[in-house]
């Protein structure tokens, strides 16, 4: 546990030393602050939009954080050559898999932290009003979801480089976003194999709009039945657990050649 | 790839996300630089966006409509509706036909002044904006101006002129809202098809309005063929056939005759997602035709 805990500590003093939190966190201000000073109509008071494009780019960067590191740590290994004195102590594959999720999940779950008590302290500064037991399921299922997110880009990377890995996450991620719950009504239109394409993909990939609550938080629709979040996140939890097994199985017998850069 | 590598491309997404964010606060500006000026020019949208900016002002425009609805996005048509993902989502996302409270509908305005800065030519857009402005908002100084500046946008559009009109009429300023009224006839039915029920609605209620302002000024022949007219366009409309046969009669008008026609064609928001179960929550605005 301690050797997974530290690969994860690493993880996160790398998101440290890197700026990339900083810029997201900067760029978020800055979007926030335009927002907060328009005066739509001289009306006041208006302060859902706020909240709403907020989130939206809350949920945009905490992905885009997520991917990014968690595609890169193992490639980076390799190609720096020092996947070879890490793999030299005393530490197995899985625990390496586990640790660089770990970190990878814990780092950007800080990040989306501090976004949203940005957002809702601006939110509040501007006299909006927002439902705090609605407030913790969202984050719940959100930092859920980064689970699944870092799990996917480190399953990815196992076998491709960083840029592939990557790129590949953001399509299976744009997918289960965009596609998955569109299945039912697209498939009102559709015949034949198509039919069963698109039910493959609607039980085959993740339903992460599930994991989604920011209209329900943004237009005060209040707290959802708890049953049905802790069966969204539990949902989230084997994806998560189907996911680094999937990334151990890819890694576990992977032999490296040095310069092989990611 | 390395870590130069990775701000290669933060570098463009952080300047793309900064250049939305100006786009959005430019947008949703209310300027006070007069509006004729600004019709002559591209605007920003135009010029960062192209033809996009439609597309983009029609999404505007259907999320202002979400907005009104609460969060609750159209429902589409479903294969199947009973599986386990669904039945989840049915419990998580918001759902049901809900408005929201009074003032609580100035939420929608950021969206719908986005998406007129997008598309200058959404007149529905601009006619929504300043219905609710009117109506529930209570501010028709800001609706008026919303107007002129559709109308600049929009010159030959007889919506934009009739909406004009009304607000006009309503406040009694009588002799302005029958210039506007003049325009807006000749120009009916603009780009709507001549057959559309609402445009032949639009149509019989400017003629009524039109005439109306004539039995004001005594001019009853005027007023007679006009109520015919309007007759014409909603055939077997009762308020307008005991109208003409007053006149017929060679009765007089009342002054009370104004709240009637603004009753038998009172403005209504009309809701797109009308036929499913609703909730109102504001049941002081009017609804439909």
């Amino acid at each position: 546990m301690i050797r997974i805990l530290s690969m994860a500590w690493a993880v996160w003093l790398e998101m440290i030393r890197r700026k990339d939190l900083y810029v997201l966190l900067i760029l978020l201000l800055a979007l926030l602050f335009v927002l907060m000073s328009l005066n739509v109509f001289g009306l006041g008071g208006v302060v859902r939009y706020v909240a709403d494009v907020g989130l939206l780019f809350a949920w945009i960067f905490s992905i885009v954080l997520s991917v990014s590191m968690a595609a890169r740590q193992l490639p980076q290994e390799e190609g720096r050559g020092t996947i070879y004195p890490l793999l030299a102590k005393p530490i197995t594959r899985a625990e390496l898999i586990l640790g660089k999720w770990l970190g990878t999940w814990t780092a950007p779950a800080a990040a989306t932290l501090l976004f949203y008590a940005v957002i809702f302290s601006m939110v509040v500064l501007r006299g909006g009003v927002f439902d705090r037991g609605c407030l913790a399921q969202a984050l719940l299922l959100h930092l859920s979801l980064l689970g699944c997110v870092s799990a996917i880009s480190l399953a990815f990377s196992t076998r491709l480089t960083y840029g592939a890995a990557a790129t590949m996450a953001y399509v299976f991620i744009g997918a289960a976003f965009t596609i998955t719950p569109q299945v039912p009504e697209l498939v009102v239109q559709e015949k034949g194999f198509t039919v069963n394409a698109l039910l493959v993909l609607y039980y085959g990939l993740p339903h992460f709009e599930l994991f989604d609550l920011r209209q329900r938080l943004v237009h005060e629709w209040g707290a959802a039945p708890w049953g049905a979040v802790l069966q969204v996140f539990l949902y989230g939890v084997v994806w998560t657990a189907i996911l680094i097994l999937l990334s151990w199985f890819g890694y576990r017998r992977k032999r490296f050649q040095r310069g092989n850069v990611g | 790839m390395s870590r130069a590598g990775f701000t290669s491309w933060l570098v463009p997404l952080a300047a793309l996300a900064l250049l939305w964010g100006v786009a959005f606060s430019l947008a949703a500006q209310l300027t006070l630089v007069p509006l004729n000026v600004i019709s002559t020019d591209t605007s920003v949208a135009e010029r960062l966006l192209g033809a996009s900016r439609v597309a983009f002002g029609e999404r505007f425009f259907l999320e202002a409509d979400n907005y009104f609805h609460k969060g609750v996005t159209h429902v589409h048509r479903k294969a199947f509706t009973n599986d386990y993902f669904q039945s989840l989502s049915e419990q998580i996302v918001p759902s049901g036909h809900v408005h929201p409270d009074g003032v609580e509908v100035s939420e929608i305005m950021p969206w719908l002044r986005v998406a007129t800065r997008m598309d200058p030519n959404n007149v529905e857009a601009y006619l929504t904006t300043a219905f609710w402005l009117e109506d529930t908002i209570r501010r028709p100084d800001v609706a008026e101006a919303i107007l002129r500046e559709a109308q600049s946008n929009n010159p030959k559009d007889y919506r934009v002129i009739n909406a004009r009109a009304r607000m006009l009429f309503g406040t009694g300023e009588d002799r302005k809202a029958a210039m506007l009224l003049d325009t807006a006839l000749r120009f009916w039915p603009s780009r709507q098809n001549p057959e559309d029920e609402q445009a032949r609605l639009d149509l019989a209620q400017m003629l009524s309005y039109r005439a109306f302002l004539y039995e004001m000024d005594g001019e009853r022949e005027h007023a007679l063929d006009l109520f015919r007219k309007a007759l014409l366009a909603i055939p077997g409309n009762k308020a307008l056939e005991e109208r003409v046969s007053a006149l017929e009669r060679g009765e007089d008008f009342s002054r009370k005759d104004r709240e009637a026609w603004q009753a038998i064609f009172a403005r209504h928001h009309v809701c797109a997602r009308e036929g499913d179960e609703h909730d109102h929550h504001d049941e002081d605005h009017e609804e439909h035709h």
